[in-house]
């Protein structure tokens, strides 16, 4: 009984502690569902999500499922989306393609924002010569196209799904390491950072209770908007034959494989494009969604 | 400080990020490639003597730092190397040259598209905030900018050259007509310097699916741009200062607030063309178009590496030189802005 | 009394928000007479820049709108006139200088360029003759070198230079009525002299109107022939600027010259300050709107809002205090 009590009286005084800081969080969570788009967005997301951890309950055909008499077959009740160039089931293939293009998501932007965080805390952090030849360093990759660097460095690691997620990862982080030096910047500055330095808080405990958490919103924005872009570009180096080989699940390279067949069997790419925009469209929404409730100066 | 002297303060600012980047594509290209053989394909095996040499008359055993230098000195000598056997083993350069006025054509019309079609939507987006166009124009942008643009371009040429005909399937002329007499070595350009006005609709008709799809994420980018920039400028005191001087709606609009919101929306127009000059590496592909983008999707599919980095160089090269272009523009724009 | 130029009668503007609907304007009625300089004064959020951008329609929708009342100019009901009609009005007939002359001219536009505008689109004149004119209104208004400040950007001249060339542009049509929303907040205290003798000056130059709004009683006294103290959207005492220092006759105007300590106070009990907050203006009080915060509130203040009554020549309270005297 006591502890259920002591536990009730801790909740309680955290809540009063975080008082505000909860009813902003529920306006804003409030002020994302009045926005239909926003909304759809989630859904879309989550969709995404669910179909690719339960894939193999979802899709009718194993991976690698395949019918040699089925190629470039049309539509049918077999199979919902048609048949590919090698006679795979289409709509299984997308739903298994939907695992390739979460995992290369996921691995990438959480590679960026852990480099990115890494380097633009220490750069905004230490200053001086370090936050300059830091940010140098970032120029220079900022100065490439992101997808010609992509290719760059996949044309010299060779071709792979496994080479593609890594080359990402590297074009992308200086982005992430700029907006967060940018963020440690600007909240290095305020007054109650002053205030934990003044009563002797070590750095670490300054970076890590006061300067992170107050520099989220932002990179999930940043985040949650990457995400479909990543997936546009590794399907579209996909495209280009560096990502993953002939045959395989994966929507950039179905869409690759169905491009000769374009003419007599346009199914073949039109289901996975299809597919791409959504997911991406969707993770676009949702970010757009974010930004408004989480950048106040967006805020109505 | 003069519009001169501010343009070679930033041409000198450029030279440490030239440098970087040539380091970048200098590692890549040398660390991790063995361009001997790169440039002997798969006939390495058996000719040891011949990759010797190679290797001597490339300076590929000296360190690397001194392999750097004399990277650094056949840069400054525009010697990006040799390309591999698709083209046959010609200088890259040469290639280059060839190529990329074909590219630069879909980029110009493609930022054509983008700036006429995109600029226009974003205003009238900001203008009905909240209204059904705005509505209408967000979706659109938010689309096109989760666009797979290779995708597009399939299923355009798919229905528009295919099943209703309007454009052609692929390629910059059919071959029952002849190339314009070169001068830019972009055909649509060129058959109007040299009044072909027949080749430049073929011409055009050609290049009209490509460059739309090329120019389609630009559009998008644009057209978000304008509208916030617009929507920011139009809560502008002087906003209110135009309207109470008795001025029209449309003059308030296109007069005041466009000139202040162009600004902005210039820089992101500048950072696009770089974008959009990469996107060429699908659209060529798709539409069988003679440019640089699908020069170097052939150099991936033969591991042809020096003309892979002279492609990356020449595209870095023209981002960094559009991003300087933007810059000085943008003392044009917003007499704000000092030099410097 | 002299015509009236400008007669304002139960305006009532509201800002319709995601939290409520903000009523800023309760039933506003004011008389704007030729040639008389007559000023708004009150706290921030009162209702003084809402009502002078009523005046001229600049309320943006959203969220703005104006819902009810009539404001009547040269015969014509300001409110019902097509747009097209208003826009003849504004910068003609009637114009308008800002609060922040720092940001109220087109940064990428010379102030000739800006002045010369307006004087094209009012008086069609081409650009050559309107920017001579533009140079000679410039100079009407004390600015030395007119020429090299036509040609200048508004971000190469200081906030003092600004705001002249400001009134100038205001003036350059010749306006009957001025609205000047606190002209010389945002400039130093030196400056904001010099442009409140250039506005006196002005006037009696051209003879237009002005209505003055300011939160600073000082600048009341110094340049308007009369006065109305507004607050939380109403106007509840106007008056004779004399008459207002003289005999303050609504608890909160009393409030407001007692929280002046610089001025003769011998209606103040004590140096004061007025208890309590300015109301919201989504859940506006019944009644009067000040009952809250006034110490000589009775039952009714709280049912009913107070009707207009005379206390002196010219000199009208919106208050039950005063009911013993004439209807206005």
């Amino acid at each position: 009984m006591e502890t259920i009590a002591k536990k009730q009286s801790f909740i309680n005084r955290w809540m009063e502690k975080n008082d505000s800081r909860i009813k902003e969080w529920r306006h804003s969570v409030r002020l994302f569902f009045k926005s239909p788009l926003a909304v759809i967005g989630l859904i879309i997301v989550i969709g995404f999500i669910l179909v690719a951890i339960f894939a193999p309950m979802l899709a009718p055909y194993p991976l690698n499922w395949r019918d040699f008499a089925l190629q470039n077959a049309a539509p049918s009740d077999a199979h919902l989306l048609g048949n590919e160039i090698y006679g795979g089931d289409i709509f299984s293939m997308i739903i298994w393609g939907s695992r390739t293009s979460l995992l290369i998501g996921f691995f990438v932007v959480f590679v960026c924002v852990t480099l990115g965080t890494l380097v633009g805390v220490i750069a905004a952090y230490y200053g001086g010569w370090v936050d300059e030849a830091l940010m140098r360093v970032t120029d220079i990759f900022l100065a490439f196209p992101y997808l010609v660097l992509c290719m760059v460095i996949v044309a010299a690691l060779g071709s792979g799904l496994m080479n593609v997620m890594i080359a990402m990862a590297i074009v992308s982080w200086p982005s992430y390491a700029r907006l967060i030096r940018g963020q440690v910047l600007s909240i290095k500055e305020r007054n109650y950072i002053e205030a934990a330095r003044s009563v002797g808080a070590s750095d670490w405990r300054i970076m890590t209770r006061h300067i992170l958490p107050n520099s989220f919103s932002p990179i999930i924005v940043q985040s949650t908007m990457d995400l479909g872009s990543i997936m546009i570009t590794a399907a579209a180096l996909s495209f280009i034959g560096m990502g993953a080989g002939p045959g395989e699940a994966e929507w950039g390279r179905m869409i690759t494989d169905g491009q000769s067949q374009l003419l007599n069997a346009p199914w073949i790419s039109t289901f996975p494009g299809l597919a791409i925009l959504i997911v991406c469209l969707g993770f676009n929404l949702f970010g757009d969604g974010l930004r408004d409730i989480l950048d106040p100066k967006m805020r109505r | 400080m003069k519009l001169r002297d501010y343009i070679i303060r930033r041409i000198l600012l450029l030279i440490p990020v030239l440098i970087g980047i040539s380091f970048i594509t200098f590692f890549l290209s040398h660390m991790i490639g063995d361009p001997a053989a790169a440039w002997l394909g798969e006939k390495t095996i058996g000719q040891e003597e011949a990759v010797k040499a190679i290797r001597a008359a490339h300076h590929l055993d000296d360190p690397l730092p001194i392999q750097y230098f004399y990277y650094l000195n056949d840069l400054a000598h525009f010697d990006l190397g040799r390309t591999g056997r698709n083209e046959g083993g010609r200088p890259v350069i040469e290639a280059l040259k060839d190529y990329f006025p074909a590219t630069l054509e879909l980029a110009i019309l493609g930022m054509g598209f983008a700036i006429i079609i995109g600029i226009p939507l974003g205003i009238l987006s900001a203008v009905f905030k909240d209204k059904v166009p705005d509505h209408i124009v967000r979706v659109l942008a938010l689309v096109g900018v989760s666009m797979p643009i290779f995708w597009l371009g399939l299923i355009l040429k798919y229905w528009f050259s295919f099943k209703f005909d309007i454009f052609p399937l692929d390629g910059r002329l059919p071959y029952t007509v002849l190339a314009p007499p070169k001068v830019t070595g972009m055909y649509t350009f060129d058959a109007l310097l040299a009044g072909q006005f027949d080749t430049f609709f073929v011409a055009l008709r050609h290049a009209i699916l490509p460059s739309f799809c090329l120019g389609l994420i630009t559009l998008a980018i644009l057209t978000r741009m304008m509208r916030s920039s617009m929507l920011e400028t139009l809560t502008q005191d002087f906003i209110r200062t135009a309207r109470a001087k008795g001025l029209s709606e449309r003059k308030v609009i296109l007069k005041h607030a466009l000139r202040n919101a162009l600004t902005p929306t210039t820089t992101v127009a500048g950072i696009a063309f770089g974008g959009l000059l990469s996107g060429a590496v699908m659209t060529e592909t798709i539409f069988a178009w003679p440019g640089i983008g699908r020069f170097s999707v052939k150099a991936i599919g033969s591991t042809d590496f020096a003309s892979i980095m002279g492609f990356a160089l020449l595209i870095v090269l023209f981002y960094v030189l559009s991003n300087l272009l933007v810059d000085i523009l943008y003392v044009y724009l917003d007499p704000r802005v000092k030099y410097g | 009394m002299a015509d009236v130029l400008l007669s304002i009668k139960g305006l009532k503007t509201n800002f319709y928000t995601y939290t409520g609907v903000v009523k800023a304007l309760d039933g506003i009625d004011l008389d704007i007479y030729k040639g008389e300089t007559i000023g708004l004064v009150g706290e921030t959020g009162c209702g003084k820049s809402v009502t002078a951008l009523s005046i001229i329609r600049l309320i943006q929708w959203p969220p703005g709108k104006i819902d009810e009342g009539s404001i009547t100019f040269d015969g014509k009901d300001l409110l019902k006139l097509p747009l097209r009609d208003m826009q003849k009005i504004r910068g003609n007939n009637i114009s308008m200088i800002f609060q922040e002359p720092m940001n109220a001219f087109n940064p990428v536009y010379t102030i000739g360029d800006q002045i010369a505008e307006v004087i094209m689109l009012h008086q069609k004149k081409k650009k050559k003759e309107a920017w001579q004119d533009a140079i000679e209104m410039l100079k009407f208004t004390g600015i030395p070198a007119p020429e090299r400040v036509a040609k200048s950007y508004p971000h190469e001249l200081s906030g003092g230079m600004l705001q002249r060339s400001m009134i100038a542009m205001a003036l350059s049509c010749k306006p009957k009525l001025l609205i000047a929303d606190e002209p010389t907040t945002a400039l130093d205290v030196t400056i904001e002299a010099q442009i409140l003798d250039l506005m006196k000056g002005l006037k009696t130059t051209t003879g237009a109107s002005i209505l003055l709004i300011t939160h600073d009683l000082g600048i009341i006294a110094e340049m308007c022939d009369r006065v109305g103290v507004m607050y939380a959207g109403n106007i509840v005492e106007l008056a004779d600027v004399g008459s207002i220092y003289k005999k303050p006759s609504h608890p909160y105007t009393v409030g407001l010259i007692c929280a002046i300590p610089t001025l003769d106070t011998k209606h103040c009990n004590r140096l004061a300050t007025i208890p309590g907050n300015v109301p919201n203006l989504i859940y506006p009080p019944p009644g009067c709107r000040f009952h809250p915060r006034c110490n000589k509130a009775m039952d009714r203040c709280s049912k009913e809002k107070p009707g207009w009554y005379k206390v002196g020549e010219g000199h009208y309270v919106s208050c039950f205090l005063y009911e013993g005297g004439d209807k206005k």
